[in-house]
């Protein structure tokens, strides 16, 4: 059974599914900054529910782009979990974790400071890195690509007209993305490295 | 707008009238030397905003952050005289806190002017005369 946990978002989702895809335990959360103290009592309900511990064989943790903080505790409470049980642990970007999004998709969202991130999914992968620029890039790159567009943001980051679905990471679907014949290589969180201009340090005017 | 307080304990008054008005999500940066009053004017704002008047509200120096709560609305006190790159911030989690809908108060914010949202309030402290402070409102 593969366990799977997004925290990159408010939106958490925490799923046991078997490896024919059945889901055994499923737990949604809603957080706002308190990932932690949320996630450790539904892992022991998760935990009980399953009833045996060995059942669980693999583990699955979204890695964002998202939340700094979420991704981070995530990644860490299943890194735990795969040492404390001997079991892999496998990184899955959170945009594909999407459910039901058709099979090549454009994902976008606001990465700070008047910048916004675009990138690819296709047939559950992430293809290359999110590409960092401004708002016009973003409506470039959705109107070139065509492609349906998501966000995994809580608010459009463009305006309505340019008809982004605002969608949650569904750890099923996650869980899906793990290939378990593939040896695992440790989670790494998706940073979204913000092209913040680095300015010579203006002060106020003075009085 | 500029005021000029006699005392810390009318430094912090005046913090404490100006945190009535704050809501969910601003941001206020604080400029100014050493004893300018920010640590006293960032403890106006938690009394204002119903902080229980028994936590101690220091500058948080060393710890980069503090948080209180138990108010009306969440106060994050950063103090950013330590940090040394914005890269350094970015790891706290920075984007995270500007998210939750708290009140953010940033005492040596203009290390880092460029992490500060557009919205951002900006208030410089100064040293006057006989122990006087000006507290100005600055347009960034």
């Amino acid at each position: 059974m593969i366990l799977a946990l997004d925290t990159s978002s408010n939106h958490g989702d925490l799923a046991v599914v078997s490896l024919d895809g059945e889901s055994i335990f499923h737990a949604p959360f809603r957080t706002e900054r308190s990932h932690n103290s949320t996630l450790f009592p539904l892992l022991e309900e998760m935990f009980e529910a399953l009833g045996d511990r060995s059942l669980l064989s693999h583990i699955a943790v979204g890695t964002g782009p998202g939340s700094y903080t979420g991704c981070r505790i995530g990644i860490a409470a299943t890194q735990a979990l795969s040492l404390a049980l001997g079991i892999p642990v496998t990184g899955v970007p959170s945009i594909c974790g999407i459910l039901g999004a058709p099979q090549h998709i454009a994902v976008c969202g606001d990465a700070r400071r008047g910048s916004f991130f675009y990138v690819e999914v296709k047939d559950g992968v992430m293809i290359d890195t999110p590409i960092l620029g401004d708002q016009e890039f973003l409506v470039k790159s959705l109107a070139c690509s065509g492609l349906p567009a998501f966000s995994l943001d809580s608010r459009s980051p463009l305006d309505d007209s340019q008809n982004i679905t605002l969608a949650k990471v569904d750890a099923m679907t996650l869980a899906s993305r793990v290939d378990v014949n593939i040896p695992s290589e440790p989670p790494t969180p998706i940073y979204l490295a913000a092209p913040f201009v680095s300015t010579p340090k203006v002060r106020p005017t003075r009085t | 707008m500029s005021i000029t307080t006699h005392s810390p304990e009318e430094t912090e008054a005046f913090a404490r009238n100006l945190a009535a008005s704050l809501k969910e999500g601003d941001i206020l940066a604080l400029t100014g030397d050493l004893g300018a009053g920010k640590t006293h004017f960032t403890r106006g704002l938690a009394n204002g905003l119903n902080i229980p008047a028994d936590v101690a509200i220091s500058s948080p120096t060393f710890s980069i952050v503090q948080e209180y709560s138990g108010g009306r609305l969440p106060l994050y006190h950063f103090d950013f005289y330590r940090l040394e790159s914005p890269h350094d911030l970015l790891d706290l989690g920075w984007d995270d806190y500007l998210d939750a809908g708290a009140i953010t108060v940033i005492e040596w914010a203009d290390k880092f002017p460029e992490l500060l949202p557009p919205h951002t309030s900006w208030w410089h402290l100064s040293h006057g005369a006989e122990g006087s402070r000006t507290i100005a409102e600055k347009i960034h």
